[in-house]
């Protein structure tokens, strides 16, 4: 992963994620996901329009966010993911926990 | 939508066993029939029937099973019965009884209503009953039928919606034969009265007893002639009612004396009798007249009624050859008299049963002239035609009430130059009408019809009529009669036998409608059945011959296939695609539900694979353009959905590369090492879901292999235990049998699933396509490079080794998708050793080793832990609790073609082809 950006847009927070998500790059967004919930966002959008890769820990650490996100009333939702990265949703089975949109502005505005 | 689906299955089951029905219009029969076939299909503690007997208005107790009670009824009057008048829903007993508790702890609820819940609820308790359903006919409720407990259950909405299909399929049935019953027993009734009627007339023949009486009389008084004189009961006229000795002159004599045939009591004013000895003693007639008459001694005593009025006389003589009379045979005579009088008193009563009989035998006469008619126009017909012809009125015409509004002239008697067609009375607006609104008679001269304003009687030229409405038992008016009884309008009209006859009539009517009615419908059924019958197996017909099309020739490969639909036609399919690129494409599949349904989509099914199968290469393609298809032509219904397995054979490569929709994992027997591999694969069945998820696999296939695709119906045959065949059964015997050529196997196969069953008939179509890769020749593979790690148990080491790998990888210009996949399963294999093999303990090391060849990229990864267990995985992958290491194994699974843990699970291998 090369980089994490974040993007608050009026309640809900953009994570922008550049690069592909593997190894330990899991604990950075399972740090940060953390973070944003105690800071008193729970609304947040993962952008993956730059990703093409996750691993199954990098699932992981989405839906550790999805369910500490629910936990304090907000949602983890997905946005502009490409057909791979969908593939691997389905393939681990996952894809069904999330909300996924096609883009960050109808992701944002669903809340 | 599933609901929908039960419906109309539960709805399907309701008309067959309605068609089902094979016993006679009888009333018994049809409702036993009816709570059996109820009983068989919900276990219930008790049911029964309740019938509404239109004679006493009352609903008996017809039918029931384990019913404690044997005679039962319920009045009209009865809250349980009132109910249905109001209502058509069934009551529930368990609603009623929660909204009794309810109502019983408000304050402010009606005390009418309270008391009613509570009636209904003793009622049903009282009878044993959970659900009372009502049967309908026209508005009106024709029977209940109240259902016990369900064995060790509650019911269900399905059980509910059952019933109320039966109410209704029912209903028609069981009114009709109501009313054939009815017509039986009434014509049974009067078949009997009549026949009685003739015993008692031939016991009471006053004719015969009175000549009897005057022959004795005649004997006893040992007079050689006799007169009996009696008073007609209409004009208090005399006159001789009986006359005997006479010769054919003295009759003549006789008739020329009024005096003789006056009544000698009351002219001479006494009451004792009169006894004449001789000419001498005689004042009453000329001398001469007694010559003629060869009387010469004449006794005569009153007949009176009990009232002491004469209301007759006896007249006894004698010629000059005998004896005198004396004042011992006038007491003779007097108690003669007596006799005579009782005889009398028995004719009169005799005369007003004759009456009686005559008119029993009249209608008995219309009914069976009637019953002999099938049709109802001839039957309407033949009731016009029984007023003029038998009872001897002008004209007739018959009426019959339609549309809630009209009464329609369906047949007349005599009435020549009026069209019938044109009679069609508003009920509102004429005395027609009036007779049939009020349900009695009217008798009327058309002078009178001020208050009408639609006056078409008269236009027919009637002067005076009888209206007379045909009415039901149960009072509801069909039609009227309208028959007119000429110029006289004082004219007596027997208004009883005229009632009797139409009632009669109305009966018939009726029941020849509904005969007519069930006919037509029968007509229809049977016409339709005929015609469905011929497109099905028109359908079959082309379903087989598109299954059974010629089998694709190769050198390589041995086919077998055979399909068995449990219905005319079935909704498994299998098709072969000969593809641009020489390589033969196969699918199997089985589409929801059976017959006609599955058929159509079935076919659709098969021609889509046709089409795609031919358009696109790979087998993905192929599924998510069919899956796409389904979705448009099926509108993502969850009712029709298609599972599907798809492969394409490669025989120069020697490989299968395939794809699968939700289908049942296809049996690969490996002949080199005698074992057997399922072909599963990810991907949900098509039609329903906008991703289905297909993931295309490969699998490697050499000389002597055998694929055996199937469907579900084999492998869901279920023996006596209710047990499943399974695939691991099926897989074992291809096992066995695998050295048998493919036509021999498939029969083998299917015969076992026979026997397995118990029986050749299946519960649900079948299907099999065998391959037999006969003479494949061996396929050379070449080593690219070999793979030989030895990777230290740190993340940092672990990174390196992957990013090494992939770039070397990255040479072999593999498409980026499959690339992913491998990226992602060579990741998750080390990581998982990394992690949980070796526990992050940086003594210990990960091997990974391998090669790539021109075909496959085969990997194993090797950690120095203690294992793990697969069988927890996919334990956890049922919980729904999987972490993510888990998925990351599931993912592997998806993506690889092969992925096998050794015994211990230290051992990961994983396989992908990459051709």
């Amino acid at each position: 992963m090369k980089q994490l950006i974040k993007e608050k847009k009026g309640e809900v927070v953009i994570f922008k994620i550049d690069g592909d998500v593997e190894f330990d790059d899991s604990i950075q967004l399972n740090e940060t996901f953390s973070q944003t919930i105690a800071e008193g966002s729970s609304k947040i959008v993962i952008d993956l329009g730059e990703c093409n890769y996750i691993d199954s820990s990098g699932l992981g650490a989405l839906v550790e966010g999805l369910k500490s996100t629910q936990k304090a009333n907000g949602d983890l939702r997905l946005a502009g993911l490409n057909e791979d990265f969908k593939e691997i949703l389905m393939m681990t089975r996952i894809i069904k926990y999330f909300q996924i949109f096609d883009n960050t502005e109808s992701a944002v505005s669903s809340f | 939508m599933l609901r929908k689906k039960n419906e109309l299955l539960l709805a399907r089951k309701v008309q067959e066993i309605s068609r089902n029905y094979e016993g006679q219009i009888d009333i018994r029969q049809i409702l036993l029939y009816l709570i059996t076939c109820i009983s068989r299909n919900i276990d219930l503690e008790n049911i029964l029937f309740l019938l509404h007997n239109l004679n006493s208005e009352e609903f008996e107790l017809k039918e029931s099973i384990k019913f404690k009670k044997r005679f039962l009824s319920f009045s009209k009057n009865e809250a349980f019965i009132q109910y249905f008048f109001n209502k058509k829903e069934p009551l529930i007993l368990k609603n009623l009884q929660v909204a009794y508790e309810k109502l019983s702890r408000s304050s402010d609820a009606k005390e009418t209503k309270v008391s009613l819940l509570a009636a209904l609820i003793a009622s049903l308790e009282e009878i044993q009953t959970e659900i009372a359903v009502p049967f309908y006919v026209d508005n009106e409720c024709i029977g209940i039928l109240c259902v016990g407990k369900k064995v060790g259950k509650v019911f269900s909405s399905d059980d509910l919606f059952f019933l109320n299909e039966m109410a209704i399929e029912f209903s028609q049935k069981i009114y009709f034969a109501m009313r054939y019953e009815e017509a039986l027993t009434k014509e049974k009734e009067i078949t009997s009265l009549y026949e009685v009627g003739k015993v008692i007339s031939s016991l009471f023949d006053f004719n015969k007893t009175f000549d009897i009486i005057v022959r004795n009389a005649s004997i006893i008084l040992k007079a050689p002639k006799i007169v009996v004189l009696l008073k007609d009961d209409s004009d208090n006229v005399f006159s001789i009612k009986k006359e005997f000795g006479f010769t054919e002159f003295q009759l003549a004599r006789i008739d020329e004396t009024p005096k003789f045939r006056e009544c000698l009591q009351l002219s001479n004013d006494v009451s004792e009798g009169i006894l004449v000895k001789s000419y001498e003693d005689n004042v009453f007639f000329v001398q001469s007249f007694l010559q003629d008459l060869g009387v010469y001694s004449m006794l005569s005593v009153p007949l009176y009624d009990d009232d002491l009025n004469i209301i007759g006389e006896l007249r006894a003589m004698r010629p000059i050859t005998q004896v005198c009379f004396t004042r011992r045979d006038l007491g003779i005579a007097s108690s003669l008299a007596n006799n005579i009088v009782l005889a009398l008193n028995n004719s009169k009563r005799y005369q007003k049963s004759e009456e009686h009989l005559i008119e029993l035998s009249t209608v008995y006469n219309v009914i069976k002239s009637l019953t002999s008619e099938f049709e109802l126009e001839r039957i309407m017909e033949r009731i016009c035609s029984i007023f003029t012809e038998e009872l001897n009125f002008t004209r007739s015409i018959l009426y019959m009430y339609e549309d809630n509004r009209y009464l329609v002239a369906k047949a007349a008697s005599r009435l020549d130059d009026v069209s019938i067609e044109s009679l069609k009375l508003d009920i509102s607006r004429t005395i027609e009408g009036k007779a049939l609104i009020e349900g009695r008679i009217i008798q009327m001269s058309v002078n009178d019809l001020d208050d009408y304003h639609d006056k078409s009687i008269v236009n027919i030229g009637m002067n005076n009529f009888v209206a007379i409405p045909l009415l039901l038992s149960s009072k509801k008016a069909i039609g009227v009669l309208v028959i007119d009884i000429g110029q006289d309008s004082t004219k007596q009209t027997n208004i009883r036998l005229l009632t009797a006859i139409a009632n009669q009539s109305a009966v018939i009517l009726e029941n020849a409608r509904l005969y007519k009615k069930s006919e037509e419908l029968n007509k229809q059924l049977r016409i339709e059945q005929s015609r469905t019958a011929k497109e099905l197996q028109m359908a079959r017909y082309i379903q087989q011959g598109m299954l059974s099309a010629d089998l694709p020739k190769t050198e390589a490969v041995k086919i077998a296939a055979k399909n068995i639909p449990c219905r005319s036609v079935g909704g498994d399919f299998y098709n072969f695609i000969e593809r641009p690129d020489n390589k033969l494409g196969i699918v199997i599949g089985d589409v929801s539900g059976k017959g006609i349904p599955a058929a159509l989509l079935m076919t659709m099914t098969n021609s889509i694979f046709s089409e795609y199968g031919q358009r696109y290469l790979s087998t993905e393609e192929v599924l998510n353009h069919t899956n796409f298809a389904l979705q448009h032509y099926l509108s993502k219904s969850p009712i029709f959905y298609v599972t599907a397995f798809y492969g394409v054979i490669d025989i120069e490569k020697n490989i299968i590369r395939y794809c699968k929709a939700g289908h049942n994992p296809p049996i690969l027997y490996k002949q080199e090492t005698n074992e057997i591999l399922f072909l599963d694969g990810e991907g949900t069945y098509l039609g329903t879901f906008d991703e289905g998820g297909y993931i295309e696999k490969n699998v490697v296939v050499s000389k002597g292999d055998k694929l055996v695709m199937y469907t579900d119906g084999i492998t869901e045959v279920r023996n006596e235990e209710k047990k499943m065949f399974t695939k691991e059964r099926l897989a074992n015997l291809v096992k066995e049998h695998h050295s048998l050529p493919v036509d021999k196997l498939l029969k083998i196969l299917i015969r076992e699933s026979e026997i397995y069953g118990g029986s050749t008939e299946f519960a649900d179509d079948i299907t099999l396509v065998i391959i037999d890769f006969d003479k494949l020749d061996p396929v050379e593979e070449k080593i690219i490079y070999k793979v030989d790690y030895k990777i230290k148990s740190t993340l940092e080491d672990v990174k390196v080794v992957i990013a090494e790998f992939l770039k070397k990888l990255q040479k072999l210009e593999i498409n980026k998708r499959l690339f992913n996949h491998i990226r992602l399963a060579l990741s998750e294999a080390l990581m998982n050793a990394f992690e949980h093999g070796n526990k992050k303990n940086k003594e210990k090391f990960v091997y990974l080793k391998g090669k790539v060849t021109d075909m496959k990229i085969e990997l194993s990864v090797i950690d120095e832990g203690l294992g793990f267990d697969i069988k927890g995985l996919q334990f956890y992958e049922n919980q729904q609790e999987i972490n993510h290491r888990g998925r990351g194994i599931m993912a592997m699974m998806a993506c690889m073609d092969s992925v096998k843990f050794s015994e211990k699970g230290n051992i990961l291998t994983f396989t992908k082809y990459i051709i």
